[in-house]
C-alpha cells in the first residue's frame, strides 16, 4: 500500500464534505467507514479506511447489522432498520471524465433489500450533484438487479454485485 | 471507502500486435493537458499546443475522423497508434486501475456534452454545451445517435487483447437505446453511440475486489455535413464506476 493510499484514507476520514455510513450491530458495537485500520497484509503496509467488503462482509458483521446510517455533510442523518429479511448494502458512485471534469464523487447510497424474491430495495441517497430543486438527501426505491437513476444527468447503475455487498438472497 | 488510488486512461502508441501502454491521460484536463485530440490524417503533431490544434473541415458527407492524439501536457502529445476511425484494432484505449479499490457494480462508458453531464438532446444542433454538436448527433447524419461511437471488450482483463478487429459493425448511425454490454471474450458486435444516459456501454461483469485490472475500449469519432461547427468542440468521455 503506497503512502498516497494511506494519506488518501486519512484525508477521507476528516473531510467534512463527504457523507459516510455507520452501522449499529446487534451486539451494540458501532462501526464507521471513517475509522482507520492498520493494514498489515503482506506487501501492503500503511493505513486504510474501514471497508464494507473487507471488514463487514468478510468478518460476518454484515449479518449483525441492526441499523444502517447515512451521515451527511449537511448534518442530516438517515437511517434504515436492517433485519435478516431486509439485508443491508451501500455503495458510492464516481465519474471519471476525460478532457474536463476530472474525478467526481456523484452520490453515496445506503440501502436495504425489502423483497428478496424481486430484489426490490429502498435507499437513502446523498447526491453530490443534484439537479435544480432536487434535495441532496433523497429516498429512492429501485432493484438491486437493475439499480436505476433518479436524474437524467447520470447513467443507471445496473446490477449490484452480491458478494461485495454481502447479500445472500 | 474502498476507492482506488490510481485509476487512469491509457492509449496504445504502438501497434495492435505489440502495444505500448506507457501513455497515461489523467482524468480531467485543463490548459491543454490531459486531452485526446482528433484531426485529419497527417495533420497532427506532438508539439502542437491545444490552442493551435489544426481545424477540421466539415465534410460534404459523413466520415470518420482519421487520427487521434493523446496529450499529457499542452504541447506533449503522442499519436494513438492504433486509432484510425475504424474498428480495425483491439488494443487502442483502456482504463487501468490499481489493487486498492473494490467495484460494487459493472462500470460504464459514455460521453456527455460537458462536465455538468447535462442530458443530451438527441438530434439537436448545435445544442447548449460545448460538446453538444458531437454528443447530440443529428437526424440526417446519425439518425439522432451521437457522432462519437464506442466499443468495450467483455469486462476486466489481465493481459493485452489479441490483435484484430473490434466488433463487426461500425457506422455513423450505429447505436441503440439504453445500455448495451459485450458478451464473454468479445466486443460489442455493433458499436454503440455514446450519448449520456440515453446510449451507453456497461461492462459485462463487475471486476473482482482489490485486484488491478484493465478495461479495454475503442472510440470512433464521426462528423458530417449537418454537424454544427465551432472553434472547439469538447465532448467529455466518462467512465463511471461504483465502489463499496
Amino acid at each position: 500500500m503506497s503512502i498516497q493510499t494511506s494519506l488518501l484514507a486519512l484525508a477521507n476520514t476528516i473531510d467534512p464534505t463527504l457523507s459516510h455510513w455507520e452501522a449499529l450491530l446487534s451486539t451494540g458495537k458501532r462501526l464507521s467507514e471513517k475509522s482507520l485500520l492498520p493494514s498489515l497484509k503482506k506487501g501492503v503496509a500503511g493505513w486504510r479506511a474501514f471497508d464494507w467488503t473487507l471488514d463487514m462482509v468478510a468478518t460476518g458483521d454484515i449479518h449483525r447489522v441492526k441499523e444502517l446510517w447515512l451521515l451527511c455533510p449537511s448534518g442530516q442523518k438517515a437511517m434504515l432498520e436492517i433485519t435478516e429479511d431486509m439485508p443491508a448494502f451501500q455503495f458510492k458512485s464516481k465519474t471519471l471524465s476525460i478532457m474536463i471534469g476530472g474525478s467526481n464523487l456523484e452520490f453515496q447510497a445506503i440501502g436495504r433489500v425489502v423483497d428478496k424474491a424481486t430484489g426490490t430495495c429502498e435507499c437513502w441517497i446523498w447526491d453530490y450533484h443534484p439537479i435544480p430543486d432536487q434535495p441532496q438527501l433523497l429516498a429512492y426505491r429501485s432493484t438491486i438487479s437493475h439499480f436505476g437513476a433518479w436524474r437524467d444527468t447520470m447513467t443507471p447503475v445496473g446490477a449490484l454485485r452480491h458478494d461485495v455487498q454481502g447479500l445472500k438472497l | 471507502m474502498s476507492d482506488f488510488t490510481t485509476i487512469r486512461s491509457q492509449f496504445n502508441s504502438n501497434t495492435d500486435a505489440s502495444p505500448t501502454w506507457t501513455n497515461n491521460i489523467t482524468f480531467g484536463g485543463s490548459a491543454g493537458a490531459n486531452e485526446y485530440r482528433w484531426c485529419a490524417s497527417g495533420a497532427g503533431a506532438g508539439g502542437t499546443a491545444s490552442a493551435s490544434w489544426p481545424l477540421y473541415t466539415r465534410p460534404g458527407s459523413t466520415t470518420a475522423v482519421a487520427e487521434c492524439w493523446g496529450f499529457s501536457a499542452d504541447s506533449t502529445g503522442v499519436k494513438v497508434g492504433t486509432y484510425d476511425g475504424n474498428k480495425t484494432n483491439s488494443n487502442v484505449f483502456r482504463i487501468d486501475w490499481d489493487n486498492v479499490g473494490t467495484m460494487a457494480a459493472a462500470p460504464t462508458l459514455s460521453a456527455w456534452s460537458d462536465n455538468t453531464h447535462t442530458a443530451p438532446v438527441a438530434g439537436t444542433q448545435p445544442g447548449a454545451q460545448s460538446g453538444s454538436p458531437i454528443v447530440n448527433g443529428q437526424t440526417t447524419d446519425t439518425g439522432n445517435t451521437s457522432y462519437l461511437k464506442g466499443n468495450v471488450f467483455d469486462t476486466f482483463q489481465t493481459a493485452n487483447l489479441a490483435a484484430g478487429a473490434a466488433g463487426t459493425t461500425l457506422a455513423v448511425t450505429s447505436g441503440s437505446a439504453g445500455s448495451v454490454s459485450p458478451g464473454a471474450a468479445a466486443w460489442l458486435a455493433t458499436w454503440q453511440s455514446l450519448q449520456g444516459a440515453i446510449q451507453l456501454i456497461t461492462a459485462r461483469t463487475t471486476p473482482p475486489a482489490t485486484t488491478a485490472n484493465d478495461l479495454f475500449f475503442s472510440l470512433a469519432l464521426f462528423t458530417g455535413p449537418n454537424m454544427s461547427t465551432a472553434s472547439t468542440i469538447l465532448p467529455v468521455v466518462t467512465f463511471t464506476y461504483q465502489f463499496s
